[in-house]
């Protein structure tokens, strides 16, 4: 099929405003398009996933001034999704495509948790006791809600547990040369604790260490093209400065429908490949 | 001179680390585009390819291509190399900042980080 650095660029777009709106990552929509453009799924991953660095960065970097983001524990999880990323990267390069198909579809669906977080409007409260490896590790944190007018004050709990369930994400981040934002956000408020805005700021943060856990095994092993990461990376980084932009005029409902269009038509399109690839 | 915090630190190393990045993947599709009259991406193409076993010596390799025959694969696989030192340099800073507010305890944690990181991008 012809490839085109146009529209590789356009598509990246397109994953990567799309992407913003929902608050998750552009990686899931564009492999499986650009594997519908012909480009086989190894390096549809690889090349996807070294541009993650650049998406991810760009809010991360206001995201961490503002705050948000709480340095500390992503410095922590970061020992496990770089190990999970790295050892889920070699996986990637081991293991035939058919089963990354499946794999792929398997871990959309997690992407339902980021749709069924934007419907819940619940406030947050933190009232549970920290226990003493949450604290040893000082894992608390501040930040300023704008929305709610007023200074969030949380403390984390049960690191333990965070640490090794961040590994599993780091793990199909890694496979898949996704974010894997979704299941982060939900290990952070699920296990951790977190506040959204937090839960949100520092799994974005930690998706760029991931992206470059990951990178490390696909550059060693000659997956990634130039022109073709070059081209995702711009697309995708303009993409998401729009969605950005116009998030806050999009009703919550339109993007929902758009979203969950999307991923209906990605998961059925994987498994098919899954099925019909050798 | 008072100390910057650390996440003024993060937050320039991000946005200086991939604007640079992407200014040179931009200047380089240029080149691409101009110097092969298509925009056809050829992926067996193999000069596109970035061929890296040990990431430091490639670092150099790179740098050198550029400045003796800037052409848009060196180009583009310098801001390739560049985007992926912007995270790593972010865990460097994190290093050198716990050491300076004297944090062990995350003087350690950042250096497993940055330990895995530099072992994964020498060793393969």
């Amino acid at each position: 099929m012809y490839l085109d650095v146009v529209v590789v660029m356009l598509t990246s777009m397109f994953a990567g405003f799309l992407g913003s709106l929902i608050g998750l990552g552009g990686g899931a929509i564009v492999i499986p398009i650009l594997t519908l453009l012909g480009v086989p799924l190894k390096q549809a991953i690889a090349n996807s996933m070294i541009t993650l660095i650049a998406t991810s960065s760009g809010s991360a970097s206001a995201y961490v001034r503002e705050k948000l983001t709480n340095v500390k524990a992503a410095m922590y999880l970061e020992i496990f999704t770089v190990i999970g990323a790295i050892v889920g990267a070699t996986i990637t390069i081991l293991v035939p495509s058919k089963y990354l198909y499946f794999f792929f579809a398997a871990f959309l669906s997690s992407s339902f948790y980021g749709i069924r977080r934007k419907m819940s409007t619940s406030t947050f409260n933190n009232e549970t006791a920290q226990d003493r490896f949450s604290r040893w590790l000082e894992l608390e944190g501040t930040y300023y809600d704008e929305s709610l007018g007023k200074e969030v004050n949380y403390k984390i709990v049960r690191a333990h547990l965070g640490g090794p369930a961040m590994m599993i994400a780091g793990l199909a981040a890694g496979m898949l040369g996704i974010g894997a934002g979704a299941f982060k956000v939900a290990i952070h408020e699920l296990v951790l604790k977190m506040p959204p805005k937090a839960s949100s700021a520092t799994s974005n943060f930690i998706i760029g260490m991931t992206a470059l856990a990951g990178s490390t095994v696909f550059i060693a092993s000659g997956l990634v093209n130039v022109v073709l990461a070059g081209s995702i990376a711009i697309g995708a980084t303009v993409g998401s400065m729009m969605g950005s932009r116009l998030l806050p005029k999009m009703s919550d409902k339109t993007i929902r429908f758009l979203f969950l269009l999307v991923l209906i038509y990605l998961i059925i399109q994987m498994v098919y490949k899954g099925v019909t690839s050798p | 001179m008072k100390r910057p915090s650390l996440e003024e630190v993060i937050g320039y190393i991000l946005v200086i680390g991939v604007t640079t990045s992407l200014i040179m993947e931009l200047a380089g599709l240029i080149l691409y585009v101009t110097g092969k009259g298509t925009t056809e991406i050829d992926l067996s193409d193999f000069e596109a390819y970035v061929r890296s076993q040990d990431f430091f010596a490639y670092i150099t390799d790179v740098v050198g291509s550029v400045l003796s025959n800037p052409n848009y694969a060196t180009v583009m696989a310098l801001g390739l190399v560049l985007l992926m030192l912007t995270p790593y340099l972010r865990v460097v800073a994190s290093v050198v900042y716990f050491a300076l507010s004297r944090n062990y305890k995350y003087v350690v944690i950042t250096l497993i980080v940055l330990a895995m990181l530099t072992a994964s991008l020498i060793v393969h």
